[in-house]
């Protein structure tokens, strides 16, 4: 079946590409165009004396060296995890899996908040790590720390399914070939695992360069020591130095649509024979140059003790490799995930259940705050989700130009850092532009205002419903809806009676996922909402505004509701997970497409 | 090299795959497991390469019990069904796996795998990925990857299977042909009677995880050893009948069946091209019936016919000789005869 762009049997082209359009260019592109304007009324020195003075390169620095860190730990943690959950069976497999999730779901005002009093001399590890020197609050550690914590499940994410796909004969073809178990990791599994590794990489990395409310609570943010790039941004904006702030911004948006489409490229290369030759050709070298090093290494009587010291560690580690992957699994989700929860639990109660209450109930500016939380999330989310079924629907049922632009447009929230989706947002509605004033003028305010506080949100999180349904439509195959529309059904009907039905639990998936990014949304929130108390704070910035006053315990109160809501996300999220299986399993008919 | 298997069982939780199974193949066979689904065919074939450990019972090679041997230690070449070619590596790659793990000098490497390419005549195919094969070509790499480092055993599990008609009987005769030219003992899986008696020399048939029958495609297709193999293997009617003295009782009919211990009610067994068709009952012992469809399938003409007493439904098979002498058309009355019946003794062995 081919559904061509003229005579299209399937009806809600133009709705569904006219509302993704719409939204697109509303929340995305003008805002986005209006950053890369805002940056071009500097003159080119200008320009360079703003994003490359010595306190930017610092921040910069700062950036990309401590994300690059983050991420590069990030792969052989996220590969001991994907194995150990795809390959062995043990008691307490599905909470470690659950865990995993964690950093996707939690609040990353909640991730610094617990990751800085963690590490502190009187923290629960810090009491430990401190006295052998190992500093890891408000310091450079304490960054790169918290980024392994937010980039984690990247690389496990995408490991884990290309893992579960390897077809158990693979490796008992090598086998009967004559490979031994090593051979057959190197030159079967680990090819395999390369480009999801990868993939997993890049996208950890661009999830860190842009990471802000974590990253504040942990670093002490001193100008041009331990600023990373989103925070100079911020307080440039502070010095309502707009362009200064918009030039930085291009800078970092420009790292992330770099990072972006490394990412789809990687994807497509993940076919084999796909990747160009300039890419093939040098990893092909690598791999026959470890190869000749090995054999040298083994044809040499000198390295014979080598072989001698290392046989019965390899040995030792071979024969307990289940135990021993299991054991690094439970200790890295332990340390990483279970002990910061188990933490804000710990301290949110540390006054009492009496005092935790009031922490709650009594301060009007919290009950504001959970008021204004419960208020913007559902709003940004139904936007979001009209959005995402308009787009799913329209780029998984027809074809036409400029499809792939679109799927890949879906895609750049996800690389965009939150305090740029912030300050574009400031730029096209703050009161120093003229679309903002004009809106003044007529008695509606957007930044400053819950207005700016639900578009943010949005902004930030789109991506989730779309990118849930986007499989699920794809796998259902329109035959269904081709039935229906000749048994008489018009679009609505067919829609509501065929459509609908078939997504609703990835449809729902999507808006769980999506609810609990936006309850937790800080970086743009943090730009866009001037932060007033009891007017336009939200939950995570009254985290934010509870620590820097030094009441821990009632941020800790705070942060506790975030994270209950975090658990009960993931919770929903592992029980729809079972039925989105089903939804997709029972797609798989439609193969005559 | 040949194969023993001794009195091998394997249980996969409650249910038993292989009950104290024996078979021997001689070096240079070509030998066929078959069976239906669930037979315990492709659990034997696997318990040979090692790929499942057995409960009990050996696997000998030669003189040597490799039971307990590794399956990378046994050399013995292994096609799988749906081919598990290496998608990362090119053909050249996946053909030179085995050896590249052996440690073979790369220019013997290169030397090897064109051999083996011009052996499945793929020659330019070397530098492809197997996403980019047809299915026939990627059953060949398979084939040419395993036969690489020079198994001293072949083992095929459903080879054909995957493939469509024409291609499997293409590659069929170029099995055989192949297995000339390159006579290692090879042992295939299938479920296919057909493709068992074309490609090879020796027919194990399976059920339930036991042995019923083990000779040549002629003794096994001949004088099947039971009801299930006579059923398995191709077309049959069956008639309810009686058994006295030797003397089998079909419809009115009366044959010899000598030697039979069967006494009582039982069932006959006549294949379809074991039954004639004629237009006038002229003296041979033979049945009314009914013309129901006329099949001109090419080499034989299958006609359907309804038995007039008894209203049961006969397929019949006729040379294209016979079947253009008889013109035979919907409807004509005509009378069947039976050319060979047999009846098999009850199993008592459960």
């Amino acid at each position: 079946m081919r559904l061509s762009p003229r005579g299209r049997v399937l009806p809600g082209f133009g709705l569904g590409l006219g509302i993704s359009l719409l939204y697109l260019s509303l929340l995305v592109l003008l805002p986005l165009a209006a950053c890369v304007l805002k940056a071009a009324e500097l003159s080119g020195s200008e320009f360079a004396a703003a994003v490359w003075n010595p306190r930017a390169v610092a921040a910069y620095q700062l950036t990309f060296a401590a994300s690059l860190q983050a991420a590069l730990i990030n792969v052989p943690l996220g590969l001991i995890v994907a194995w150990t959950l795809v390959r062995y069976e043990f008691p307490g497999k599905r909470l470690l899996d659950a865990l995993v999730d964690v950093p996707f779901a939690l609040p990353t005002a909640v991730a610094g908040l617990v990751y800085g009093s963690l590490y502190v001399k009187t923290g629960w590890l810090g009491q430990f790590l401190c006295p052998l020197g190992f500093e890891g609050a408000f310091s450079r550690t304490g960054i790169v720390l918290v980024l392994v914590f937010t980039g984690f499940p990247f690389v496990v994410r995408t490991v884990q399914p290309v893992l579960e796909d390897m077809d158990a004969e693979l490796e008992q073809a090598a086998s009967t070939l004559g490979a031994s178990k090593w051979q057959t990791f190197r030159r079967v599994l680990l090819p395999m695992l390369v480009p999801p590794t990868l993939t997993g990489f890049t996208l950890a990395f661009a999830r860190a360069i842009g990471e802000y409310g974590s990253v504040i609570f942990v670093s002490s943010n001193i100008r041009g020591q331990t600023e990373i790039a989103p925070v100079l941004i911020v307080s440039r904006l502070e010095e309502f130095a707009y362009k200064e702030a918009a030039a930085v911004a291009v800078l970092l948006l420009g790292v992330s649509f770099l990072l972006l489409g490394v990412v789809n490229l990687l994807e497509r290369w993940t076919q084999p024979g796909s990747a160009p030759r300039f890419v093939r050709w040098p990893l092909a070298k690598v791999g026959h140059g470890l190869e000749a090093a090995s054999a040298w290494l083994a044809g040499q009587g000198g390295v014979k003790w080598l072989r001698t010291l290392l046989t019965p560690v390899g040995g030792f580690v071979l024969r307990n490799l289940q135990q021993l992957m299991v054991g690094a699994t439970s200790l890295v989700l332990g340390v990483l995930v279970a002990i910061p929860l188990a933490n804000v639990f710990a301290q949110a109660f540390s006054k009492g259940p009496w005092k935790y209450i009031e922490f709650l109930v009594t301060d009007p500016d919290t009950r504001h705050a959970m008021f204004l939380t419960a208020i913007v999330a559902p709003l940004a989310v139904a936007l979001n989700t009209v959005f995402g079924v308009a787009a799913a629907y329209t780029v998984a049922r027809f074809r036409f130009p400029g499809r792939t632009l679109l799927t890949t447009l879906i895609d750049l929230p996800f690389s965009v850092s939150p305090v740029v989706a912030g300050l574009v947002l400031v730029l096209v509605f703050g009161g120093q532009s003229p679309v903002g004033s004009w809106l003044k003028e007529h008695g509606f305010q957007v930044i400053f205002a819950p207005p700016g506080l639900v578009l943010a949100t949005a902004f930030v999180t789109f991506p989730f419903v779309a990118r849930e349904l986007l499989p699920v439509l794809e796998a259902t195959g329109p035959d269904e809806e081709l039935a229906a529309r000749s048994l008489g059904a018009n679009g609505w009907q067919m829609f509501c009676r065929v459509t609908l039905p078939n997504i609703k639990w990835g449809l729902l998936y999507g808006v769980i996922l999506c609810n609990a990014r936006a309850m937790g949304e800080f970086g743009a929130i943090y730009v866009v909402s001037g932060r007033i108390s009891g007017q336009t704070d939200t939950m995570p910035l009254r985290v934010e505004k509870l620590f820097q006053e030094y009441n821990q315990p009632a941020a800790f109160a705070v942060a506790s509701v975030l994270t209950l809501l975090a658990l009960v996300t993931l919770g929903a999220k592992a029980a729809l997970e079972r039925k989105v299986h089903a939804e997709r399993g029972a797609g798989t008919h439609s193969e005559g497409m | 090299m040949s194969i023993t298997v001794s009195n091998v069982t394997k249980k996969f939780g409650k249910f038993t795959a292989l009950d104290r199974v024996s078979v021997e193949v001689p070096e240079g066979a070509l030998l066929a497991l078959l069976g239906p689904s669930g037979s315990g065919k492709t659990t034997l074939l696997r318990v040979i390469a090692g790929l499942e450990q057995p409960d009990a019972g050996t696997v000998r090679h030669s003189d040597a019990d490799v039971t307990q041997q590794a399956v990378k230690d046994r050399n013995f070449g292994f096609v799988f069904q749906h081919y598990a070619l290496f998608k990362h590596m090119t053909v050249f790659e996946n053909v030179a796996f085995g050896l590249r793990v052996r440690h073979w000098p790369n220019k013997q490497v290169t030397e090897r795998v064109h051999e083996l390419l011009q052996l499945v005549r793929l020659e330019n195919m070397g530098e492809r990925y197997p996403a980019q094969l047809s299915g026939g070509q990627r059953q060949r790499i398979a084939l040419a990857r395993a036969l690489a480092p020079r198994p001293e055993v072949l083992l095929l599990d459903e080879p054909f299977g995957a493939l469509d008609a024409r291609v499997r009987t293409e590659l069929r005769q170029w099995l055989r042909r192949l297995h000339n030219e390159v006579p290692v003992t090879t042992i295939f899986v299938t479920h296919d009677q057909e493709e068992a008696f074309e490609v090879a020399d020796r027919v194990v048939v399976m059920n339930g995880g036991r042995i019923e029958q083990d000779g040549t495609p002629d003794d096994v297709f001949e004088h099947p050893a039971n009801e299930f193999v006579m059923d398995f293997l191709g077309q049959v009617n069956v008639f309810h009948g009686r058994v006295h003295d030797g003397v089998a009782h079909v419809g009115g009919l009366e044959f010899d069946v000598p030697g039979s211990r069967v006494s009582g009610e039982t069932k006959v067994f006549v294949r379809p091209h074991e039954l004639d068709l004629q237009r006038y009952q002229n003296g041979v012992p033979s049945m009314a019936a009914v013309v129901r469809h006329v099949t001109p399938a090419g080499s034989v003409t299958r006609v359907l016919v309804c038995v007039a007493d008894t209203g049961m439904e006969l397929t019949v098979e006729l040379s294209p000789d016979r079947s253009a002498e008889l013109k035979l058309k919907k409807g004509d009355a005509v009378f069947v005869a039976l050319r060979k019946v047999r009846v098999f003794e009850p199993d008592y062995t459960i």
